[in-house]
């Protein structure tokens, strides 16, 4: 297991590596500069000089030793657009939030989406089948930032307010008030893509021999569920959420927008359109790890579940 | 005593043995595929679906033509106007016809949709099935690059596609493929390695049977309800995406349009003009619940466990 | 009743447990409340993007703008839309127009330390600083010394503005400006003690609201990034008994639905921006004086920008320039189109003043006779004169974006100009911002739609941009006699003879060269609470909504 560990945080930097270096490549490479992100021209000395200070008169190579550096060092370098605000501040100011919302919304729409999924699939073809994958429907074909907007219209006002997140340290029904219509928002397309997918893996599983036997020694539906289904079904499912806890706690732009979340998302987007150098790497290098931590926590889960597979995984079979 | 029920000898009569008959086949012989098709016929749900959808492809086709509005034409004058009998889906933000719109845009959508949903079922089922099956070292180096795939900034890579490829719809495929199918490829090898493990896999092995025709013949059709859903699942994911892209530069020219087009104008619009939103997302749901009844249908006459 | 419900239900099916939550909120609603036994006067406003810093030197956009001058003291501010001695009590300007000396009020920031004409002195020198990093730095280079330190060539200290003591402030120019006073009411030209922005600090001032000294009617008592800013009434300022709210709480934003959700429930007083639409929901109210309507104009202007160097050799020709700009109906155009705005039929936009009258009063729009041309013959003139007779003509137009406002006004180019010109318009979006900004600086497109919004209230802000060179010329415009026009207002004091030059240089650039073809002004509705009286809406410099006198009537 210890080996398997070094094994995996070996790999994980090597892939940070290759992908920051790809990164910071590929965005010097983009149309447009840092200089350039505003309306306003800016005189021509102004802009160099501007360029030497942010270390962008040296050809990108050196840029890139440069960076790879400071790095070392843990540091992550000063946003252009917000001098005074480093890369790391942006990080810990904003990931609270981000992180609170897409844990939220992950666990809502698991909750609900499996619930929905096992009824549907013990209910094959009646009607509350069809209802969920009615709300399935619902949840991918409307994309999130629509029903966002249609939560905020009609629910929000009342209880819930229509902007305003909880901070952290507020009260748990403060929580709830601040929180309740963002993570309902980020969870919707989650909730339907769970629920279609442990239908199916459901099913699957049903038509084992071991279910017809775990019938016929007489135990009841919740026995089989806990006992048998959930179990063997449950490999899909963790395939889709690793993955998507990583996108959700990067933030949702969209829904940070309309309900004004003070989240990471925001400058994952911005920094790219804005050329904020610094804060496109490090929001690109916090992503990637948090996205590669959960692709290790996902072959971990795998053999949790499943006997069978830590034979593949950690064994290397 | 005699019960009436007694059994006799007389209730019985010799039949034989016939050799000849003995060896017939009374069910006809099949494929695994015409068995598939076979059931899936009898599905009803799956029927009226693909019908459905065969419906749409052949509006999207000629419904620009026999339609008497055509989808470019701007009513200036009277712009945003609710449905009216003249105009049944009523009018776009320039005075469009939203009907005439939404076949002009099903085109795309429908295109899109499904050229993507291949090529990510393809490319994903096979890397998935790769990576899932080899393990050790070429599953760890896969999914490393599946990892650096994923976390190099996607807004980089289509600024950069749009860039330097230019604008055209090849560019757009190239983005909308980029990172697509690496969901399925993981949801792939996550259940070949579960599968792989089992007795029947070993028993092939034993066998010696060729490594290809493991994942072609065993592991995949074993994987198939994932591979379904996921890919019926995707198609939204596509059609969203296309809007998306466009906002980056990418997608298609003004003024044809596409479903995920109409629908992020519609979002700004509905709180004055829902008719602009219900429309075509009406048009996308529809779409996708038929994909999905279907996808249900094929994965039930293509499941081995579901055969009989 | 409908939406209560709704949001119980909805409540519950989150938590799975009906009795979670109800009852509704007790959202602390704007007006007057109670608290404390004190009654608190409060107005709530909207944030529609987040600022990332507070330091004045870098307040380069109208959201900024609109926090630090409320919470900092300009040297004059426009009060109800006037210019009025503010910071300074008394501006003396020498006879050639060269040499501005201020004697300033005594005036305290909010933590009682008095604000010294150093302050103001640090605050310009930072204008200029490379490190500071102002967009607005060029706008204030007719200070002596001001280019040389923003371009690297001079230093900090020879920058030309000095304090002859604690009070007094000394400004020497570069050139007679005639409307240097309107600068002074930008957000950049307010003090900052120097021992604030010492060495690492000079870059990062402004990145909390603690470190900010605030000399203004009001400061920032709280920012929470990514969510709102609190201010309160600044007890130390010099004109602290006229300001009569406590509190102005400002909410983030940014959607345009939520913000007016907002206005809807009466959680924000003020709503600027508004389109017509939303009006036409809240008419009930407008007629019932819950809610008032007020309407103004903006100055800025949006235009269909031709590039006169034009790669294709397209748009390097004047005639078929004209030939597109008269091609469609601007009235059409706003009332169906954009559904707000008015037309335009000249480069400076109602709202801009010349001295102390505003310029379209005076000054007829000049594009009026342009557009009683034939289209259709100007193009195939222009077709000729480029060697292209008879053929079909094709071009493209290069959109910033693909918003919804900007989509729709591309492709009603793209239809009248194919429908009434008879030629082919591609539309291209650029990737984003930046590559849009980087495409058109370097003169990589044909003809798009873009805009210039007033730094300072005087038609020299839209003139200079088409002047041959200059930085934000999008056009690549050239006129020898343009130049000489605008250069000449530069200088010339009497407003009559400027005012006269400026139009002359106007019809120069719409119409007898047609460089560029103004297509809109900005006019803004905003929706206000009746309860909310006193403030001004300002159409160019200044914060958007001014508040220093706003009070809340009972």
């Amino acid at each position: 297991m210890v080996k398997y560990i070094a094994k995996k945080i070996g790999y994980m930097i090597v892939t940070l590596w290759i992908i920051l270096t790809v990164t910071f490549f590929l965005m010097n490479t983009m149309p447009g500069d840092p200089t350039q992100s505003s309306m306003k021209v800016l005189p021509e000395a102004v802009v160099e000089n501007l360029k030497a200070r942010w270390g962008l008169d040296k050809p990108v190579t050196e840029q890139y030793v440069i960076y790879l550096k400071n790095l070392l060092r843990g540091e992550m370098g000063e946003s252009y657009k917000t001098p005074g605000l480093t890369a790391n501040q942006v990080i810990e100011e904003r990931f609270p939030a981000s992180l609170r919302l897409g844990l939220q919304a992950v666990v809502v729409s698991l909750i609900i989406g499996l619930i929905l999924g096992i009824l549907a699939a013990f209910n094959r073809g009646k009607w509350l089948d069809f209802l969920t994958i009615f709300i399935a429907i619902l949840g991918v074909s409307i994309p999130s930032f629509v029903f966002a907007a249609l939560l905020q219209k009609y629910a929000a006002g009342g209880f819930f307010p229509i902007v305003g997140w909880a901070a952290e340290g507020s009260s748990l029904i403060e929580i709830f008030r601040g929180t309740a219509l963002p993570t309902l928002a980020a969870s919707i397309g989650g909730i339907a893509t769970y629920s279609r997918f442990m239908r199916s893996s459901v099913l699957d599983v049903l038509s084992n021999d071991y279910i017809l036997l775990a019938k016929a020694k007489g135990l009841s539906k919740f026995q089989i569920v806990t006992r048998h289904v959930l179990r063997n079904a449950i490999t899909p499912i963790i395939s889709i959420v690793a993955p998507q806890i990583a996108g959700i706690v990067t933030g949702s732009f969209v829904i940070e927008r309309i309900f004004s979340v003070p989240g990471l998302g925001r400058y994952y987007v911005e920094s790219v359109s804005g050329r904020d150098y610094p804060l496109i790497m490090a929001t690109t290098i916090f992503f990637s790890a948090i996205f590669i931590v959960c692709m290790v926590a996902m072959d971990i889960l795998y053999a949790v579940v499943d006997p069978r597979i830590r034979k593949s995984i950690i064994d290397g079979k | 005593m005699q019960n009436k029920n007694e059994l006799n000898i007389e209730m019985f009569e010799r039949l034989g043995v016939d050799e000849q008959q003995s060896e017939n086949i009374v069910r006809p012989s099949m494929s695994y595929w015409q068995d598939a098709i076979r059931r899936l016929k009898q599905n009803k749900v799956a029927m009226i679906s693909l019908f459905f959808l065969i419906f749409m492809v052949i509006m999207c086709i000629v419904g620009p033509y026999i339609y008497p509005h055509p989808y470019d034409f701007q009513n200036i004058e009277i712009t945003n106007q609710p449905p009216t009998k003249e105009h049944i889906f009523g009018l776009d933000d320039l005075g469009r016809d939203i009907f005439a719109r939404i076949w002009m845009g099903g085109r795309v959508s429908l295109a899109i949709g499904v050229v993507g949903a291949v090529i990510s079922l393809v490319v994903g089922t096979i890397y998935g099935g790769i990576s899932g099956y080899c393990g050790g070292r070429v599953d760890d180096i896969m999914m490393r690059i599946l990892e650096i795939l994923v976390g190099i900034p996607y807004m980089i890579v289509v600024i950069i596609v749009s860039v330097y490829l230019g604008q055209g719809l090849h560019s757009l495929m190239i983005a909308l493929c980029l990172t697509s199918w690496t969901g399925l490829a993981r949801l792939v090898r996550g259940q070949v390695l579960e599968l792989k493990q089992s007795e029947y896999i070993m028993a092939a092995q034993a066998l010696g049977t060729p490594t290809m025709k493991i994942i072609t013949k065993h592991l995949i059709p074993n994987t198939l309800s994932v591979i379904i859903i996921n890919t019926t699942f995707s198609i939204p994911g596509f059609i969203f995406s296309e809007a998306f892209l466009s906002f980056l530069g990418l997608g298609i020219k003004p003024p044809l349009t596409s479903w995920g087009a109409m629908a992020a104008l519609g979002q700004q619009q509905m709180t004055y003009y829902p008719h602009e939103l219900i429309f075509p997302a009406i048009a996308i749901s529809i779409t996708i619940l038929a994909f999905n009844l279907l996808g249900d249908g094929l994965r039930d006459a293509f499941d081995p466990k579901l055969r009989q | 009743m409908k939406k209560k419900f709704l949001a119980l239900v909805l409540a519950s099916a989150m938590t799975l447990s009906l009795a979670a939550c109800g009852g509704s909120g007790d959202d602390s609603k704007s007006g007057t409340d109670k608290k404390d036994g004190e009654k608190v006067a409060k107005v709530t406003t909207v944030m529609t993007s987040d600022p990332d810093t507070l330091d004045p030197g870098r307040a380069d956009d109208q959201q900024k703008g609109a926090i630090v001058l409320e919470a900092q003291e300009t040297l004059v501010r426009l009060i109800d839309g006037k210019l009025t001695e503010a910071g300074a009590e008394k501006i003396d300007v020498s006879d050639d127009g060269l040499v501005y000396t201020f004697t300033l009020r005594d005036n305290k920031y909010s933590d009682g330390t008095p604000v010294k004409a150093q302050d103001y002195v640090n605050s310009i020198r930072r204008v200029f600083d490379p490190e500071v990093n102002c967009h607005n730095a060029g706008i204030f280079y007719c200070i002596k010394g001001g280019e040389e330190f923003n371009t690297g060539a001079g230093a900090k200290e020879d920058v030309a503005a000095v304090a002859k003591d604690d009070k007094t402030l000394e400004i020497t120019l570069t050139e007679p400006l005639p409307y240097f006073t309107q600068l002074l009411t930008f957000a950049n030209i307010t003090p900052v003690p120097e021992e604030k922005t010492q060495g690492e600090k000079n870059s990062s001032y402004g990145a909390t609201a603690e470190e900010l000294s605030q000399s203004g009617p009001f400061y920032v008592a709280e920012w929470t990034r990514g969510s709102k800013v609190v201010l309160k009434k600044n007890p130390n300022y010099w004109d602290a008994e006229n300001v009569k709210l406590d509190e102005i709480e400002m909410l983030l934003a940014q959607d345009a639905n939520t913000r007016q959700q907002l206005f809807d429930q009466g959680q924000i007083d003020i709503l600027q921006g508004v389109r017509g639409e939303y009006i036409e929901t809240l008419q009930g109210k407008i007629d019932a004086g819950d809610v008032e309507l007020v309407s103004g104009p903006q100055a800025r202007n949006a235009y269909i920008c031709f590039n006169n160097n034009d790669p294709e050799g397209v748009f390097s020709n004047e005639n078929i320039r004209k030939a597109f700009a008269i091609a469609f109906d601007r009235e059409a155009y706003v009332k169906n189109v954009t559904k707000k705005d008015k037309a335009a039929y000249g480069e400076v936009p109602f709202g801009t003043a010349i001295g102390t009258e505003i310029f379209r009063d005076v000054y007829e729009e000049p594009m009026k006779e342009l557009l009683e041309q034939d289209a259709k013959t100007l193009l195939e003139k222009g077709l000729k004169e480029i060697g292209k007779e008879g053929e079909t003509l094709e071009i493209t137009f290069l959109q910033a974006n693909a918003d919804d406002g900007t989509k729709v006004i591309s492709e009603y180019y793209q239809n009248q100009w194919q429908t009434k010109l008879g030629v082919k318009v591609n539309i291209e979006t650029a990737a984003d911002n930046s590559s849009f900004n980087n495409q058109v600086s370097k003169g990589l497109y044909q003809v798009c739609q873009t805009g210039w919004g007033a730094d300072y209230n005087d038609p020299m802000t839209f003139m200079q941009c088409y002047t041959t060179g200059d930085g934000n010329n999008p056009a690549f415009f050239s006129d020898a006699k343009y130049d000489e026009l605008v250069m000449a207002c530069k200088t010339e004091q009497d407003m009559k003879v400027r005012g006269e030059k400026f139009a002359e240089a106007e019809k120069i650039l719409t119409v007898d060269k047609c460089g560029i073809s103004p297509v809109t002004f900005s006019f803004d509705n905003s929706v206000v609470n009746k309860k909310l009286k006193g403030y001004f809406i300002n159409g160019a410099g200044g914060p958007s909504i001014e508040f220093k006198n706003a009070y809340i009537e009972e």
